[in-house]
Order: structure tokens, then C-alpha cells, then sequence
């Protein structure tokens, strides 16, 4: 047809009079582009997954936070005797509540760990200190309040555990507060 | 719009209340309809710049549409899902807050949105790099589950607190 051809060569890849290959180019630009956000997709998923040391987390230029703990009136609350898991959620976080979830069954098991879940929206101070960029992310506690380790993204219970158990062996560190 | 010079706690409810969500929806609904715009998505970077192409992006812009103003289940993808692909699954384990993916129907009008304005000015090339750009985020969400455009929320609520 005559519409669809000169649809075709007038395309944003112009490869000559030959609309076919255009059409085959741009065919393969899609399965590359796609193939890229998957691969991006699994690697990013795949390190968000861990929980992780606080450090890495950190924007390089940015001067190191001074706080890297949480206090009893940062969450108004008491903290977990054996540990803390604190969730940032969001009102447009579909993940969330999967997170809330696993943790809610964590704690009923775990006697001395606490979960506090709070909303971004309601603590963008503690969201900077602690250079949240997405929902879910997950800080786990020592008893004292410094951070052991963070984490974002949906969370399986087990790689909750592990970190538990992690944060058990490690020896505790006083909060600069 | 909040006051950016109150106190980070003031909000308009109180601190660690959640909002009374919404009654919850499937979360296959979006994952469907996302596969829809990005089959759309495709075809309109399969057109190339031509009218052809700028025409089946504002038909995507106008499912945006559709998806802010009702919600995901609103659009024409999710009375589809509704209507054919529902009834064939088993039902749901969890239902989802329909908030996120209407937040990132948002997002996708706004990329999509653009592109159509770069076109109006004169540049067509902006037709297929925001059908690009949109591919790749309803592709994610569709194959992955991944919400690209929520994950924008709380970066924009920083900006807008810093400011």
C-alpha cells in the first residue's frame, strides 16, 4: 500500500529506499532495547535483593552521613532488643506490603525483634539522612540502633532470616548520636 | 500540594497513621494491560516518524489518559483483563493498592506526552524515543512485575521537599 510504504522509508532510521531492512532494523533496535532493561532488570534486582552493609550505599561526593544509627525518637518507639527491622513504604509502593508481610511473620517467630514500618511521606527527614531512594527499602538494627545492614525491594523471608542470623554474630557498634 | 517550608511531619493525616486504602485490585489487571501498551509501544517504534506512528502513540496517550483519570481497571486493557482474561485465571493470592499504577499511568502519559509535543514542534524523532522510553518501563512491568513509573514517587516527593 501506498500509505505504508511511504510510512516505512520515511522512517527515524533511514537506510535508503529499501523499507524492508528499515523495518528489519528497527525490529532488531526493539529486541536489543528490551534485552537491555532485562539484563539491567536482573542485575539491579539481583544486588537490591542482599541485604547489605550501609557504606555502599552511600553517593560518592556526598559527605558521609554523621548518623548512622536510629534513635528511640526517631521512631518513637522502643527498639528490638535483638535487632530492628525498619521499613520505609510509600503510598505508590506495590511492593510493600509483601514486605510487610514477611516481616510481620518474622517477628511473631523471632522474640526481641522489632518491626516499624514507617511512610516516607511522613519522614522525608529520615528518608534523606539515610539516602532512601526507593520503596520498599528495608534498615536492619543492632540493639543499639546503628544500622547492620539495608536492603530494597521485595524480600523473601529467608534472606530476612540470614540477616538476622548475621546481625546475631556481628558485634555491636556504638551509635555516634 | 504540601507547604515545603512545614515541618517534614506535618501532613495532611497524622504521622504513622496509614491511609484507608482502596479496595485492593488484581495485580495481574496492570501486568496485562502493560503488556498491551507495550505491543502498542512496539508497533509504534515498528512506524518509524510517520503519521502513522505519531497517530498510535496518541491512541497510547489517550489509554494513559483513561488509566489516570479511572485507574488501571478503568482503561481499556483493564476492562479487557476484566472481561476475557480474568475469568480464565484462578483467582488472585493477594490483591494489589490500585494507587502505584495509577501514579505510574501518570508517569507514562507524561513520557508519552512529550513525545507527541516534540512531534506537534516540528521534531518527530521525539515520537519513537518516547515510545522507546515507555516500551522499556511497561515492558519491565508486564514481564517483571517491576513498576518503573512508582519507583519515581518517592524521588519526586524528595524533590519536591528539598525545595
Amino acid at each position: 500500500m501506498a500509505v505504508q510504504t511511504s510510512v516505512l522509508s520515511s522512517g527515524f532510521i533511514s537506510l535508503g529506499p529499501d523499507a524492508g531492512s528499515g523495518l528489519a532494523v528497527r525490529a532488531a533496535l526493539i529486541v536489543v532495547l528490551l534485552a537491555a532493561a532485562s539484563g539491567a532488570w536482573w542485575v539491579a534486582s539481583r544486588r537490591a535483593a542482599r541485604f547489605r552493609p550501609p557504606k555502599d550505599h552511600l553517593l560518592p561526593g556526598r559527605p558521609a552521613a554523621p548518623v548512622e544509627g536510629l534513635t528511640v525518637t526517631d521512631l518513637s518507639r522502643d527498639l528490638g532488643p535483638r535487632g530492628t527491622f525498619v521499613q520505609f513504604s510509600s503510598a505508590t509502593c506495590a511492593t510493600c506490603p509483601q514486605v510487610r508481610r514477611v516481616l510481620t511473620e518474622l517477628v511473631a517467630t523471632q522474640p526481641g525483634v522489632v518491626h516499624v514500618e514507617l511512610q516516607s511521606e511522613d519522614h522525608m527527614d529520615l528518608v534523606r539522612r539515610f539516602s532512601v531512594f526507593r520503596t520498599p527499602t528495608v534498615l536492619l538494627l543492632h540493639p543499639d540502633g546503628a544500622i547492620h545492614s539495608r536492603t530494597s525491594g521485595p524480600l523473601t523471608p529467608t534472606r530476612a532470616l540470614a540477616a538476622l542470623a548475621q546481625l546475631s554474630h556481628a558485634t555491636p557498634r556504638s551509635v555516634n548520636v | 500540594m504540601s507547604d515545603p517550608t512545614t515541618a517534614p511531619n506535618a501532613n495532611t493525616r497524622p504521622a504513622g497513621t496509614p491511609k484507608q486504602a482502596p479496595p485492593g485490585i488484581d495485580p495481574r489487571g496492570p501486568r496485562f494491560g502493560a503488556g498491551v501498551t507495550a505491543a502498542l509501544l512496539a508497533v509504534t517504534l515498528l512506524l518509524g516518524t510517520g503519521p502513522a506512528a505519531t497517530a498510535l502513540l496518541a491512541v497510547v496517550a489517550l489509554l494513559f489518559v483513561l488509566g489516570v483519570t479511572r485507574g488501571v481497571q478503568g482503561t481499556l486493557q483493564g476492562l479487557a483483563f476484566k472481561a476475557w482474561v480474568r475469568p480464565r485465571l484462578a483467582p488472585p493470592t493477594e490483591l494489589e493498592d490500585p494507587r502505584p499504577p495509577r501514579f505510574a499511568q501518570l508517569v507514562g502519559l507524561l513520557v508519552v506526552g512529550a513525545g507527541l509535543l516534540f512531534a506537534a514542534l516540528g521534531f518527530p524523532t521525539g515520537v519513537p524515543i518516547a515510545a522507546a522510553v515507555a516500551l522499556v518501563a511497561a515492558f519491565l512491568n508486564s514481564a517483571f512485575g517491576l513498576c518503573l513509573g512508582c519507583e519515581l514517587y518517592l524521588l519526586q516527593r524528595r524533590l519536591a521537599h528539598q525545595n
